[in-house]
């Protein structure tokens, strides 16, 4: 270490020239709550980033007539009045690269998990144009979450932004995590940007990705509740651009907003500490803007721009189920479909607490894999009848045998669906699952031991080390040769 | 009465000042203090001077350059520097000297909100920022 110091040091004094730097400068006029305002830096852009005498940096966010507002980012305690500003002249941006995979880093890229320095190449704006429409494709491969009711109802493909929304406590870090954990060997690299977050939930976090082996391709973002309002509002614009690296590459990724309602947060306080005018819920006008242009750097890349892809999964937490509040609506009309979550369902026993009939994905269906797509038509259609149904049929006592059955087998889909956390599926087990249940293998066997059947089928097939179970998964198609390999499974199964 | 801002209250008291003789000079500075303390603006003085030597430099003035220096510079090196400042930024300059031990050694120029650092202790300061980014 004290070699390499004296390196430096050399290095340095022997690169000492006469020559004087130049800067633009400005003075604290006053600081507070993470906000300076500054006099001078008449040349400053809007979002470049400055430092302070004291060693704290910051961005340039309001330039007035003659003064500028400046976002502390990190040493907000430590900038006093009169202290001097500098500009840097460039703008936020953030290191990239593999050498953060595997690693926990806050907003700045700085890491945070005692693992020593992060030797990144290359570093990234944090603010970005998004892609544009010529550099782009529509979205064709799927992101696999490993969760059969997503998988088969709401698919979600390679750079499309599929919203995860709920109250507290309905699951919807857990479909995040179990997603991420399911990218082990889908080329996929993960990046988990927590904003406003409990610390103790993302180590919790972090211990579930590493019992799972989910770390080697995960990158954590964290913004703990404790960090200043500046370093939540920029964590999911550091994470996206960490994941726009890998897009660049021709890589895959996946982005977890958790959550943007705390962001949301965040940049009011900002916005309001600067003074700007407030709008509905007192969210400054650019609050759309805000999380529009973050989610539209979620893309799929067509073969001349290196066909990489960004997905988005960004998280927001409603207040008592209310999906029609300002932040919610907003994000849902700019995500390209929404993962709905109740807690009425969730305390049913419902897990994952999934809403069937109101969650969608608008562009998922095309990426869905072929085997999943002949068997998913079939349950989307039962499971509507059966919520039909089921609202009748709690009226009258008396019903038909198609009815009934059409009943009985709805019972035994939505119990099916149910699935435990960390257990993702593999795609011809869910294509197994799902058939069963569709073509009527099911029915004689009781609601409450559907789920000790699959339990015991998957472990039959894995253990069975079957080549038609290969195939599908390989394949994704569930070919009229594999349907009948399928068929014959699934009777000696029910005679053993 | 609406508050006015730093420059218009540099521009208006500029332009009394031009009009009035050398005696009432004076007077329309307390004026102004008048003014401020009046609207319980009198925190804004500092800056007002600031803007007021910066109008002055826009309307052809001599442009104020601060010069701080760890030591006092000598009679001929005050000359050389405004002899050169002047050449290179190709007006009449008015040199305000501050004395700040704590940049060691070297001078720090500034003019308006450009600043030319050629102090030691700056060398030092990007030093230290070096060696712990390493």
């Amino acid at each position: 270490m004290s070699h390499t110091i004296v390196d430096v040091l050399k290095e340095q004094l022997q690169s000492y020239t006469a020559k004087a730097s130049t800067a633009t400068v400005g003075h604290v006029i006053d600081v507070g709550d993470g906000i300076a305002r500054v006099e001078g830096l008449s040349n400053v852009k809007a979002s470049e980033k400055v430092t302070f005498a004291s060693g704290a940096t910051g961005v340039a966010l309001n330039l007035e007539e003659d003064t500028v507002g400046v976002m502390i980012l990190n040493g907000a305690t430590i900038v006093q009045e009169g202290e001097e500003v500098r500009g840097t002249g460039q703008v936020m941006s953030v290191p990239v690269g593999d050498a953060l995979i595997g690693r926990v880093v806050n907003p700045l890229g700085e890491p945070i998990d005692g693992k020593g320095a992060i030797k990144a190449t290359d570093t990234f704006p944090v603010e970005r144009v998004a892609p544009g429409v010529i550099t782009r494709e529509s979205v064709k491969q799927p992101v696999q979450t490993g969760i059969k009711a997503i998988d088969a109802l709401i698919p979600i493909g390679r750079g499309q932004r599929e919203l995860i929304i709920g109250d507290r406590q309905t699951g919807k870090t857990a479909i995040a995590i179990d997603t991420i954990i399911n990218q082990k060997n889908s080329g996929v690299i993960c990046i988990y940007v927590a904003i406003g977050q409990k610390a103790s939930k993302i180590a919790r976090i972090v211990a579930e990705l590493e019992k799972h082996g989910a770390m080697q391709h995960t990158v954590i973002v964290l913004a703990s509740a404790s960090d200043p309002a500046a370093l939540s509002f920029l964590a999911p614009y550091a994470g996206c651009a960490m994941g726009e690296y890998f897009m660049s590459q021709g890589k895959d990724a996946l982005v977890v907003y958790d959550d943007l309602s705390k962001h949301a947060w965040a940049y009011r306080q900002v916005s309001l500490l600067l003074r700007r005018p407030p709008g509905r819920e007192a969210y400054p006008g650019d609050i759309f803007y805000l999380h529009s242009r973050l989610l539209e750097r979620a893309a799929k890349l067509n073969k001349d721009n290196g066909g990489g892809s960004l997905t988005a999964l960004p998280i927001i937490e409603t207040q008592a189920g209310d999906m029609s509040a300002y932040i919610p609506t907003n994000v849902i009309s700019i995500t390209d479909g929404q993962i709905i979550l109740e807690s009425d369902l969730f305390y049913q026993g419902q897990r994952p607490a999934l809403n069937v009939g109101l969650s969608v994905s608008r562009v998922g269906s095309s990426a869905q894999r072929k085997a999943m797509k002949k068997v998913a038509g079939k349950l989307r259609l039962d499971m509507a009848q059966y919520r039909e149904l089921a609202a009748f049929a709690q009226f009258g006592s008396d019903l038909d045998a198609a009815t009934k059955q059409q009943l009985e087998r709805g019972k035994r889909t939505a119990e099916l669906l149910k699935q435990g956390i960390g257990q993702p599926m593999l795609l011809a087990e869910q294509v197994a699952v799902l058939y069963a249940v569709t073509q009527g293998y099911l029915d004689d066997v009781e609601v409450e031991n559907v789920q000790t059947w699959e339990k015991h089928f998957t472990k039959s097939l894995r253990t069975g080390s079957s080549a038609w179970v290969k195939k599908i998964e390989d394949s994704g198609e569930l070919t009229p040769e594999l349907e009948e390999q399928l068929k014959t499974a699934l009777t000696t199964f029910k005679q053993s | 009465m609406r508050k006015a801002s730093i420059r218009q209250y540099a521009e208006a008291y500029l332009g009394a000042a031009k009009a009035a003789p050398q005696k009432e000079q004076a007077k329309i500075a307390n004026r102004l203090v008048t003014v401020l303390a009046r609207q319980r603006q009198l925190r804004l003085v500092p800056r007002i001077a600031a803007e007021l030597e910066r109008l002055i430099a826009e309307q052809g003035g001599p442009l104020v350059v601060q010069v701080r220096s760890a030591k006092t510079l000598t009679a001929a090196e005050d000359t050389e520097l405004a002899k050169n400042l002047e050449k290179a930024l190709d007006r009449k300059v008015k040199i305000r000297h501050v004395h700040e031990a704590k940049l060691l050694a070297g001078v720090k120029i500034q003019v308006g909100d450009k600043l030319i650092d050629n102090a030691l202790s700056s060398r030092f300061a990007n030093l230290k920022a070096h060696l712990l980014h390493t």
